[in-house]
């Protein structure tokens, strides 16, 4: 048994969950294995510290909203599916006729070209409202600047621009 | 019928020696007297009017001391409001201690008229940057300066109470300006200190109030208040130093770059002064401009200061965080223009630029 497999009954070991020879093979493993040792050690103080917490009450309703979603989403994956299905069985119809094949690389020399000119709009548009580090940084010096300058006005509302100032340091650090 | 008449009839009765009159008599000096004191007194004195009360305003900036409650609400965008303490010595101090929002419930802001630190317990930090009192004490000058030179329109427009205390309102604005943000003060009519302040858009729509809710008075406050040792654990933050602000031709001197100039500017700002940051191993160029009321600030930089795609208009007009911010290029220079300023001036000055 290597870490792998033992990573794989680490739960179960801990929650005393298996027995016989599985968990004698996983206790000899964590005698040898110092790395494995350590994380059976972590996650058994992980799951005491849990163990620690009072039980929280769950809302009212909670398991009918929970289980309306998921039916929900249960039902959008078996939508996905069944488009994704009608177009495989659309793609291997066409590889089948031969006029298929004729239009398929064309189709697909269309497809890619439409990324690539996606992918680059998308990027360049991305780009231009990037920030990075050196921007932020003169930016903020522009703002901290203008800022001392516009507050130190005697007809200023000093304490408005503050407010205006760290409301919008917080949403920048959001 | 004696009293209507006036002093005449009064002597005379006097001269005739009749004692009941006599009685009267020095009653009715003392009425006279009082009542050309008040006339003199009334012609000598200066009338309470518009300028008036701004000057007086500006010059309590100095030196009134006092402890306030004061409500700040931002009304453009989401509604804000933050409630703070504040400690006021003229220009010798200042304490700002918030205590909601939430998100800023205890910051505080000590200043003391030669550093200014911004206490932000939630990042456990001290930002230590130039005094803005002392900034405040050099603008106010200014200020006075603009109103003497008439480049604001200053009108009182009646009497209000806040803070239980009555107040003069005045409207001030940049001369000349049938559209213009205005702002409006209720300034204390015994300690000249503006009790509140309410910002005015264009259109006549409140953009933030602030108003002392309790305030006292007091000759001084200890000096202690305005120093400020961090806690242990917070990490102190320091800023570029205090840059002078000096004439256009003296910052030409500093740098090596040719520094451009808008040749227009939105109706009643003027240029006010500039001044040179160092930036990493460059200095950034700083132009003020002011129109008395609303300010904005113009920077220039050579080189690749910012990245490529970052040099076009950043935030459009008045963000609900009040940003405003807007960057460009020209030749080598990196140009960055910060205030209230609206978008389509913000492209008459950017193309104006020379």
């Amino acid at each position: 048994m290597d870490c792998k497999d033992i990573k794989e009954h680490m739960i179960d070991y801990l929650g005393g969950t298996i027995a016989g020879e599985l968990r004698c093979a996983v206790e000899e493993h964590l005698r040898v294995c110092e790395k494995c040792r350590l994380l059976a050690k972590d996650l058994e103080r992980t799951a005491s510290l849990v163990r620690m917490l009072d039980p929280v009450p769950v809302p009212a309703g909670f398991e009918k909203r929970l289980s309306q979603r998921i039916v929900a989403h249960q039902s959008a994956s078996s939508l996905w599916h069944s488009i994704s299905s009608a177009i495989i069985a659309i793609g291997q119809s066409l590889l089948v006729k031969p006029v298929g094949r004729r239009i398929l690389r064309p189709a697909i020399a269309m497809l890619l070209l439409c990324a690539l000119i996606g992918g680059s709009l998308f990027l360049l548009l991305s780009s231009n409202n990037r920030v990075d580090a050196t921007d932020r940084a003169f930016i903020e010096v522009c703002r901290e600047q203008h800022m001392s300058f516009a507050a130190a006005n005697p007809l200023a509302d000093e304490s408005a621009l503050l407010l205006k100032e760290r409301m919008s340091q917080m949403s920048d650090n959001l | 019928m004696t009293h209507r008449l006036g002093f005449v009839l009064v002597g005379r009765r006097a001269e005739c020696g009749q004692d009941k009159k006599m009685i009267r008599r020095p009653w009715t000096s003392f009425t006279l007297f009082l009542l050309l004191f008040v006339i003199i007194g009334g012609a000598l004195a200066e009338p309470i009017d518009g300028p008036t009360v701004l000057r007086r305003m500006l010059a309590a900036e100095g030196t009134a001391a006092f402890i306030a409650h004061q409500v700040t609400t931002l009304t453009r965008g989401p509604a804000l409001t933050s409630e703070q303490t504040v400690y006021r010595d003229g220009f010798r101090g200042m304490r700002t201690e918030y205590i909601s929002p939430p998100q800023l419930a205890g910051e505080i802001m000590v200043d003391n008229g030669k550093e200014m630190i911004h206490f932000v317990p939630g990042h456990k930090v001290a930002r230590v940057r130039p005094s803005r009192l002392f900034a405040l004490k050099q603008r106010t000058q200014e200020a006075a300066r603009a109103f003497l030179h008439g480049a604001l329109d200053v009108e009182l427009v009646g009497k209000d109470k806040i803070a239980d205390r009555p107040t003069f309102v005045l409207v001030v604005k940049p001369r000349g300006k049938e559209k213009a943000q205005t702002r409006k003060f209720w300034v204390d009519s015994e300690k000249w200190i503006k009790l509140k302040t309410e910002d005015i858009g264009p259109d006549g729509t409140v953009l933030s109030t602030s108003y002392y809710t309790k305030i006292e008075f007091l000759d001084k406050l200890p000096q202690e208040k305005f120093q400020f040792e961090p806690p242990p654990g917070v990490k102190i933050e320091r800023g570029p130093a205090r840059t002078q602000v000096m004439p256009l031709e003296k910052v030409r001197q500093l740098v090596k770059f040719r520094i451009l100039e808008p040749t227009y500017l939105p109706n009643g700002f003027k240029c006010i002064g500039a001044t040179a940051i160092p930036f990493r191993q460059g200095k950034i160029v700083v132009l003020r401009y002011s129109d008395g009321i609303l300010s904005f600030s113009l920077f220039q930089t050579p080189g690749r200061v910012l990245d490529r795609g970052f040099l076009q208009r950043l935030r459009e007009g008045p963000s609900p965080s009040g940003k405003n911010i807007y960057s460009w290029r020209r030749g080598d220079l990196n140009l960055t223009l910060v205030g209230p300023i609206p978008l389509h001036e913000v492209q008459k000055i950017a193309e104006s630029v020379r």
